[in-house]
């Protein structure tokens, strides 16, 4: 059967998504949101009302926050609400992922991650801003921290957090994010050290080398559209099958409070031990 | 390969002999551990070994292991540190001993006017660490703690800093992973066998130059290992740091485990003037990596950031039959050994500081401290100054 899929989302995200979708069997891609089966919003009055129409939902940050409001909702009406966690879907984190599940690298023991962009990044709002990394490292370990410990940076530079965390069976994580690059490239780096192996996925191993006078530059070979269109996948295909999507409500409330243990932690220079239940 | 060329950097020297006054006459005090430290200092034409010497109360695989090298090197062995220090008259002492004893050979060598080439870290106690930096203040000799601040890309990596292309730092980062095996896995220690005698498997593991940690204290991986990456860290900011949050477990080994050390740790550091940093090290297994392990630098500055993998540059060499625990990637052109030890003897000449001496190993040991009893309170700790 024929899915109608409607992308109600910014520029050019929107134009990027829809040019995505077609590549997907069984799917019509349209316009109007009112109209759809499914719908894929950052917008929370629009995922609301998507959801009181009875729509599956993709939910985009900053909507996040509109999550948990909506998932007895949806888990009542039998309603797909996947967060758009698109970060989960970038070829390096699931070969990653891949190995760690297969068993290959034993218990995690260390994530490392760096994530720097240059200055015009686009921060996403302060409740996002870290996000993405917190949700990897739960998803990686399987559960949530026990410490958080975390600093920002002088106020030289203000664009910069550092986030070191605990987990059980002493598992822990590294984060920095830094926003202060010069123009041009962001550089990303996401390793995990485990008992019986470990995963680098790197983006100094990404690179190729340009000759045009003067040193080489040394230019990212990125992975594409490919983690838009991986998550894209995983909610049609959740839809479809009526199972659980590849990312649950769940998933994104726990990074939302591990987030916000962070920014206390943060504004406050000391450790939390934390209990996330 | 290291070896080799060092004594192809060595030969070429020897078209401009050293003159005898200008050779600084180096006793070998103890080498049971990292035998690469008298080796260097043997291979640099203005050093000459001349005595190899220890404690004739030390165990018998000690002096075992001091009179192979002895022998190797032609060196007379004496069984009484004094008694060589007096006879030999040597200008300068290696040490590379347990770790536990580095302080009391090098107190007992500066107290002779010797200057001190010692194998990291300086000690495992703090204390130790003061004591022999305030000796060497006092008698005035040099000292040159072992370190690979000379490796190619650390000279890159500087080389870069100094020239402003990063602008004032900002935040330094070091993952400093040796992939090595330390032993049988964690986990696999069956019920009712007895716990892991840290010194035997010392013992065992120098077979393979994994003994790092060798001596009656168990040791982490932060003490035996901490110093290299907070050497880098040192010489590329020129900071000190304040104040630490570190993590630690025993994850890999069922040595580090039964003995309560770490051979896994995750450190943030809070520096001077608002640089931040972190460390992440550990002895993480054999099966982790192809090479040496996964060292890699991460800096970032008001201009610029940079990304610096250690081991470059380097050849990959692949084969039929190749060894599994052959590394995949041969380092090259590394001078670490040769350059240390030119700027060890510059140092005496001159009377400079060298760039990693007992005060600054001192420093490093108090960040490692905060950093263990950061890890067992659970909380941030302030960094002992001096």
């Amino acid at each position: 059967m024929t899915l109608r899929l409607a992308f109600h989302l910014p520029d050019p995200d929107r134009q990027t998504h829809q040019r995505l979708a077609k590549r997907l069997p069984n799917l019509c891609v349209i316009d109007d949101w009112t109209e759809a089966d499914a719908v894929a919003t950052h917008d929370a009055d629009v995922a609301a009302q998507a959801v009181a129409r009875g729509k599956h939902l993709l939910l985009h940050p900053p909507a996040f926050e509109a999550a948990a409001d909506l998932a007895p909702v949806c888990a009542d009406r039998n309603i797909c609400l996947m967060p758009a966690h698109e970060w989960r879907f970038a070829p390096s984190i699931l070969a990653v992922r891949s190995a760690l599940v297969a068993g290959r690298l034993g218990q995690p023991g260390l994530i490392r991650i760096h994530r720097w962009i240059d200055a015009r990044g686009d921060a996403g709002s302060a409740a996002i801003d870290c996000l993405p990394e917190i949700d990897l490292v739960n998803w990686m370990f399987g559960a949530p921290p026990t410490s958080v410990f975390a600093i920002r940076h002088s106020s030289e530079n203000p664009h910069f957090i550092q986030i070191h965390l605990g987990f059980r069976k002493g598992g822990m994580a590294l984060i920095d994010i830094a926003r202060g690059l010069p123009e041009g490239d962001p550089y990303d780096s996401f390793s995990l050290i485990g008992s019986t192996g470990a995963a680098y996925a790197d983006d100094h191993r990404n690179r190729q080398l340009l000759f045009t006078g003067g040193p080489a530059a040394a230019p990212r070979v990125g992975q594409g559209s490919t983690p838009a269109l991986g998550q894209l996948k995983a909610f049609i295909d959740a839809i479809r099958s009526g199972s659980a999507p590849a990312v649950g409500v769940s998933d994104t409330i726990a990074a939302m409070r591990v987030a916000e243990a962070v920014r206390s932690a943060a504004d406050n220079r000391t450790a939390h031990a934390v209990d996330f239940g | 390969m290291v070896r080799n060329l060092n004594q192809s950097i060595a030969m070429k020297h020897q078209d401009q002999p050293v003159p005898p006054e200008k050779r600084i006459r180096v006793a070998v005090l103890s080498v049971v551990k990292h035998d690469y430290l008298p080796r260097a200092v043997a291979t640099h034409p203005r050093f000459e070994l001349v005595v190899a010497a220890d404690d004739e109360a030390q165990p018998a695989w000690v002096h075992e292991r001091n009179q192979a090298f002895a022998t190797e090197f032609g060196l007379p062995y004496v069984r009484d540190v004094q008694r060589a220090i007096t006879e030999f008259k040597p200008d300068a002492a290696v040490i590379s001993s347990q770790a536990e004893r580095h302080c009391d050979l090098g107190v007992r060598a500066a107290n002779a006017g010797l200057h001190l080439i010692l194998d990291k870290p300086l000690s495992t106690r703090l204390d130790d660490c003061v004591r022999i930096t305030e000796i060497v203040r006092q008698r005035g000799v040099r000292s040159l703690i072992w370190n690979r601040n000379m490796l190619p890309a650390l000279l890159h990596a500087r080389e870069i800093v100094r020239r402003g292309d990063l602008g004032r730092l900002h935040a330094v980062h070091c993952d400093f992973y040796f992939s090595k095996d330390a032993g049988p896995p964690k986990g696999s220690r069956r019920p009712g066998d007895p716990p892991i005698d840290w010194m035997q498997r010392q013992i065992e593991a120098h077979a393979d130059g994994s003994d790092g940690g060798v001596g009656i204290q168990p040791m982490g991986e932060l003490q035996v290992e901490g110093i290299y990456p907070l050497a880098y860290l040192r010489m590329l900011t020129g900071t000190a740091v304040e104040r630490v949050y570190a993590l630690t477990t025993s994850h890999f080994h069922q040595a580090h485990a039964d003995n309560h050390v770490d051979d896994l740790a995750t450190v943030t550091l809070e520096m001077t003037g608002g640089v931040t940093g972190s460390l992440c090290l550990g002895r993480i297994g054999a099966a982790s990596h192809p090479d040496l392990g996964e060292i890699k630098l991460h800096l970032l500055g008001s201009r610029g950031a940079m990304v610096i993998n250690e081991s470059r540059p380097e050849v990959a060499v692949y084969s039929r039959n190749q060894s599994p625990n052959e590394f995949k990637h041969v380092r090259i052109a590394d001078e670490n050994d040769f350059l240390l030890m030119d700027h060890f003897a510059d140092a005496i000449d001159t009377g400079a500081d060298t760039l990693l001496d007992a005060a600054a190993a001192r420093d490093i040991a108090a960040v490692v401290d905060a950093a263990l009893s950061s890890a067992r309170k659970g909380c941030p700790v302030e960094v002992r100054r001096f």
